[in-house]
């Protein structure tokens, strides 16, 4: 009951945050055909050159910026926390 | 508050490349009866039947045989193949379609096919193979193709395909060179084919529920509209108590279970399972499934979901990571009574219900639609999609000339031959693995070294 109620406070924020961005479909239907053909001609080469290890070597080098720019931002928020950051 | 969402769809990013995503498959039963069918091949139409196979084949296929009938409207040429090929294929994405692997051991191996020589001569010519011991690779695509193979004075052609629409159900083919193109060309020629009595001997250990047509995941009906389930099922008799065939739902939204619907199975062949009924606004999830009322015995497919209200006001669910939606219990029944009753008062006050923990897949499936989250969410499924297409890409390039026909450049077939090509392909990986550990070497001591504000 406590645990669901918490859970239920926090969706309920989390959902009105939500709510208040506008809808969107994202990309056009296009940029899916797009892709689904640039990796039928990578398809071609891939079993000559290994495409998909620089796939999945160029997902952990994204991987990795996104955890130093997400902690650069954590820090960010908590230097601009009062007594938190250092600021009184 | 720019800055703000900029992180926010970074953070939302970050969590997407953690978490695998997931997909549903159908399965497409091949036609395993026995049939016959007169249908003229030739340099235009050297293609009989390209026919989808499908995922979720798990059996082995122990033997296939079938019978070719001619008879000839030309003259003279005695190297006309006409035979069996079945190829695999990891995804229907893609439009190339020459993964040879059928291991059949026929009188050419190099090609891998079930192949008869026959002359324009009418005749019949018997095809049997026996102690095949395929293993299908449940996670691949499979098509079945009966074609002519070219003449080219020796057995070094191959059915041909061309190309592939993007969906093997349409199996739309387009063949680039046929008997007439042979060297030194005579006029086009005909031959008609009789193919009688394929018998494939597959069995299917997890579903017979084939090809959901509807309602798929994710689709919307609007309030008060009928929604319509349909599915194809198919019969080969393996489990022979089965005889209901029907659909299970469950309103999400509030933990019900909906009557199913259900109807007496058809016992022969690839049948349809359609009905329909109106819902109140809501989330479902829904499932097919035969059983059998004497035993409880159950055969059910993928669970898919569907929602039913205003488009912009219901969460729409596709693929979600995890399906089930068991309650989460506390084993209360251990100990002795007080126990068991301060397990029974804790489960109730810090256990969440499952509708709040479903909660955070609705929040997950809410910021899918919503701007700036979706194109995060589309630029991760394009990044999937890309590595998926280009891992599962099959190597063939084929160029075409005037005076000899196409001529395939790289192949599966020459890459077989060439093993140094592979050991190749390795040593760049490593070093491509290599290179990316320097690079985070130097990358992390750079972090390090500096002031990371």
């Amino acid at each position: 009951m406590i645990t669901n109620a918490l859970i239920l406070v926090a969706l309920f924020i989390i959902n009105l945050i939500v709510f208040i961005f506008p809808a969107s479909t994202g990309f056009p239907d296009e940029v899916s055909i797009a892709v689904t053909a640039l990796g039928g001609y990578a398809g071609i080469v891939n079993p000559i050159f290994p495409l998909d290890t620089l796939a999945t070597i160029l997902g952990l080098v994204i991987t990795f910026e996104l955890v130093v720019f997400a902690f650069k931002g954590l820090k960010w928020v908590m230097s601009h926390i009062p007594y938190v950051g250092g600021r009184g | 508050m720019l800055v703000m969402t900029k992180k926010l769809i970074l953070l939302f990013s970050l969590t997407f490349f953690l978490f695998p995503a997931t997909s549903f498959a159908n399965i497409i039963i091949p036609d395993d009866g026995t049939f016959t069918d007169l249908t003229a091949m030739h340099a235009s139409n050297p293609i009989y039947q390209a026919q989808p196979l499908g995922t979720g084949i798990t059996g082995t296929l122990t033997g296939i045989d079938f019978t070719v009938t001619t008879s000839s409207t030309g003259s003279g040429d005695q190297n006309t193949y006409v035979g069996l090929r079945i190829y695999d294929n990891a995804t229907h994405y893609n439009t190339a379609v020459s993964t040879g692997n059928f291991n059949a051991n026929d009188s050419d191996p190099a090609y891998n096919r079930l192949q008869a020589m026959v002359s324009y001569t009418s005749g019949t010519y018997p095809i049997t193979q026996n102690n095949l011991n395929y293993t299908f690779d449940p996670d691949k695509w499979y098509i079945l193709v009966i074609g002519l193979s070219r003449l080219s004075g020796s057995p070094s052609g191959d059915f041909k395909l061309s190309s592939v629409n993007t969906e093997f159900f349409d199996s739309v083919v387009d063949v680039d060179y046929g008997p007439n193109q042979r060297a030194g060309g005579n006029a086009p020629k005909n031959i008609s084919v009789s193919l009688k009595g394929i018998n494939t001997p597959v069995s299917f250990s997890e579903t017979e529920i084939v090809s959901i047509t509807e309602p798929v995941s994710g689709q919307t009906y609007t309030t008060g509209a009928t929604t319509d389930f349909q599915f194809d099922y198919y019969w080969h008799g393996e489990y022979p108590e089965l005889d209901i065939v029907g659909v299970a739902i469950t309103d999400i939204s509030l933990g019900l279970q909906i009557p199913a619907l259900e109807l007496n199975i058809i016992k022969t062949g690839l049948s349809t399972f359609t009905d329909s009924k109106i819902f109140a606004d809501g989330v479902y999830q829904w499932r097919p499934y035969m059983r059998s009322t004497a035993t409880g015995q159950q055969i059910q497919g993928d669970s898919l979901y569907f929602t039913v209200g205003d488009n912009d006001s219901i969460i729409n669910y596709v693929a979600p990571t995890a399906t089930s939606t068991t309650d989460i219990s506390l084993d209360c029944s251990q100990g002795n009574a007080i126990t068991n009753s301060v397990c029974n008062i804790s489960g109730y006050l810090f256990v969440p219900s499952p509708t709040a923990t479903l909660g955070f897949q609705e929040v997950n499936e809410n910021l899918k639609n919503k701007f700036p989250f979706a194109y995060a969410y589309d630029f991760k499924d394009n990044i999937t999609l890309l590595y998926t297409t280009t891992q599962t890409g099959t190597s063939s390039l084929t160029l075409p000339f005037a005076d000899y026909g196409n001529i395939t450049l790289i192949s599966t077939d020459m890459l077989n031959a060439l093993p140094y090509i592979g050991l190749m392909r390795t040593l760049i990986a490593y070093a491509l693995w290599l290179m990316f550990a320097i690079a985070m070497y130097h990358r992390t001591l750079r972090i390090f070294n500096s002031n990371p504000q």
